[in-house]
């Protein structure tokens, strides 16, 4: 297999029906690389990494991780993954390798959602010397994960180790308008647990919301103060950046919340905003939705005729 | 129904004694203000005086107090509590006499309350002056002093100066700061609603701080975004020009959002978990 001439982040996918087709691609990938001078990290299922990591042996530049997926969140994994590997350059890393599996979840809906990671890796972890192979189980795999990953990633590699360029492949941006909207939930339909029509005080806000959502729900209090963060978050740049009045709707069941914030400004067009890890010494605008992002399971943004609306969702 | 108590209020966390700067919004926030500190230093039995130009005490403090189970009469009676002009109080010499007659009554305290202080929002050589007066007075006696103005009405320049002659001791219904020997706390929530203060704070507290400011944070009970971009913007010229900020004590919460928005890695910055 030819070794990507760039010392940028490269991002392949590796479609394989069994192990037969899985590891005459994978072992040369790990073990050139430790003979090499980079690190490599597994994050497959279970199995890939003890099939992997039997057949290599310890090695101190290789680190074993548990795949990521629905237990997570993508915003936040994405923060993790480029935290970690800023750690490992930082400790004199020239490259990493990583192969990973993402568990994606059984709905569409989760699909849709796990599949941002794999798009918006192209943009977090551009400028981070690291080359990615992701894999896909073209029969464990339902198509609608496979046909999301075909466009996710710009390279791809057969299982014959050649590496090609991805025709299928579309910018992030356009991967993430693509989706399928969150839209509204059916625990919308009902009265809201606590509601304002016209948002002046954030602590009212914060008290209201943090104890209806605990009184509520079966969540920790941990994840509620979370989702109560977001809302607080995507609140105060309502206040900030939209037109009042601000609408707040907070929908608090056992499995669920919902929070929607809603001005009757513009909003903006930006699906990717939020998603990418800022590293600026400003604290500029733009952090508040990065960290909205991962304290809630979804959030998505949608401009009408009438106004912008955020939606933040967090459920089991 | 399930009654969720949240925390307290910011303010019970740095407390009502010293040379404090009320900063308040509607008259509903400055009767609150003011009611809670009066009532703190009858409660423990200090010499309480109010200074109102027009010699009483606005019928809804006296109300407020009362319904909190203070014997407002009574404390007017026994002269716990009196009425001062505030120009009269603005004197040095009759403010010293009203310290001093007060200790030597065997009150425990003294605290005043200046309505006027700010009322206009000017900060001319005579307002100065007073606020000089009242810094040291609480230097050098058991006294405490209350000056307020009404929020949002005077510029920055202004502003920082307040600040300053009140040695960073702010009270606002989210936001108070305290000097606390040679450290700062912080306290309450902060957001969008007090982040342009919280900047002027640090900005006047760093200026004064020679090499390293520790700023105790372990009674936030919120930190937003805007929050921590004043963190960075207030000691911004402190810190470029060499010097450390010690952000100390973050609760759990606080510290993961610190450290996510990687606040620990920013020059100078530094996160410290022991109080």
């Amino acid at each position: 297999m030819t070794e990507p001439a760039s010392q940028a982040y490269v991002h392949d996918s590796l479609f394989y029906s069994s192990d037969d087709e899985l590891l005459p691609v994978a072992l040369p990938f790990v073990s050139e690389a430790l003979d090499d001078d980079e690190s490599v990290i597994l994050a497959c299922r279970t199995r890939h990494n003890r099939l992997l990591t039997e057949a290599l042996g310890d090695h101190p530049r290789l680190q074993v991780l548990p795949r990521v997926g629905t237990a997570d969140r993508p915003a936040e994994a994405i923060a993790q993954s480029a935290a970690m590997f800023r750690r490992q350059l930082r400790a004199g890393i020239r490259r990493i390798r990583l192969m990973g599996e993402i568990s994606f979840g059984v709905s569409p809906r989760e699909w849709a959602w796990w599949s941002t990671w794999e798009s918006v890796a192209n943009l977090a972890f551009v400028n981070i010397p690291l080359w990615n192979v992701c894999l896909y189980h073209t029969e464990r795999q339902p198509e609608g994960v496979l046909k999301l990953a075909r466009l996710a990633h710009p390279h791809v590699i057969t299982p014959d180790r050649v590496r090609t360029v991805n025709q299928h492949y579309v910018e992030p941006a356009e991967f993430l308008r693509h989706l399928p909207a969150i839209g509204p939930q059916e625990l919308e339909a009902t009265t809201p647990s606590f509601s304002t029509d016209d948002l002046t005080d954030l602590t009212e806000l914060r008290r209201g919301t943090y104890g209806t959502a605990v009184a509520r729900t079966a969540f920790s209090e941990g994840v509620v103060a979370g989702f109560v963060h977001a809302l607080l978050e995507v609140a105060s740049n309502a206040l900030i950046h939209g037109k009042p009045p601000v609408e707040i709707r907070l929908w608090a069941a056992q499995d669920q919340i919902v929070g929607t914030v809603t001005d009757h400004g513009r909003g903006f067009d930006d699906p990717l905003a939020g998603y990418l890890p800022l590293q600026d010494q400003q604290m500029s605008p733009g952090h508040g939705l990065w960290i909205a992002r991962r304290l809630c399971d979804y959030l998505e943004t949608t401009p009408d005729s009438d106004g912008f609306t955020v939606r933040l969702l967090t459920s089991r | 129904v399930v009654v969720v108590v949240l925390d307290d209020e910011p303010q019970d966390a740095l407390g009502w004694d010293g040379h404090l700067l009320l900063l308040h919004g509607a008259e509903p926030e400055r009767q609150t203000f003011l009611v809670a500190w009066l009532r703190y230093g009858l409660v423990h039995d200090e010499k309480v005086v109010y200074g109102d130009i027009e010699g009483l005490i606005p019928p809804g403090v006296a109300k407020s107090l009362i319904q909190q189970g203070v014997d407002v009469l009574a404390a007017l009676e026994d002269g716990q509590l009196s009425i001062e002009s505030p120009h009269e109080l603005a004197r040095a010499d009759r403010l010293r006499e009203v310290i001093e007659h007060g200790l030597a009554e065997g009150y425990p305290a003294v605290r005043v309350f200046l309505d006027s202080c700010w009322a206009d929002g000017a900060l001319d050589d005579a307002t100065t002056d007073l606020e000089n007066t009242l810094r040291d007075s609480c230097r050098r006696y058991r006294f405490s002093a209350l000056c307020r103005y009404p929020a949002g009405t005077v510029d920055a320049h202004v502003l920082e100066s307040a600040i300053a002659l009140h040695a960073g001791e702010i009270r606002t219904p989210q936001l108070n700061t305290s000097m606390e020997r040679d450290r700062m706390v912080i306290a309450g929530q902060l957001d969008v609603s007090n982040d342009a203060l919280l900047t002027h704070v640090l900005k006047v507290v760093s200026a004064g701080a020679s090499g390293r400011l520790v700023v105790n944070l372990s009674s936030v009970q919120f930190m937003g975004v805007a929050a921590a971009r004043a963190l960075v913007e207030g000691t911004e010229e402190f810190r470029g020009a060499g010097g450390r900020v010690v952000l100390l004590a973050p609760t759990g919460d606080t510290e993961w959002f610190l450290r996510v928005l990687g606040l620990d890695e920013i020059d100078h910055f530094e996160l410290s978990g022991a109080a």
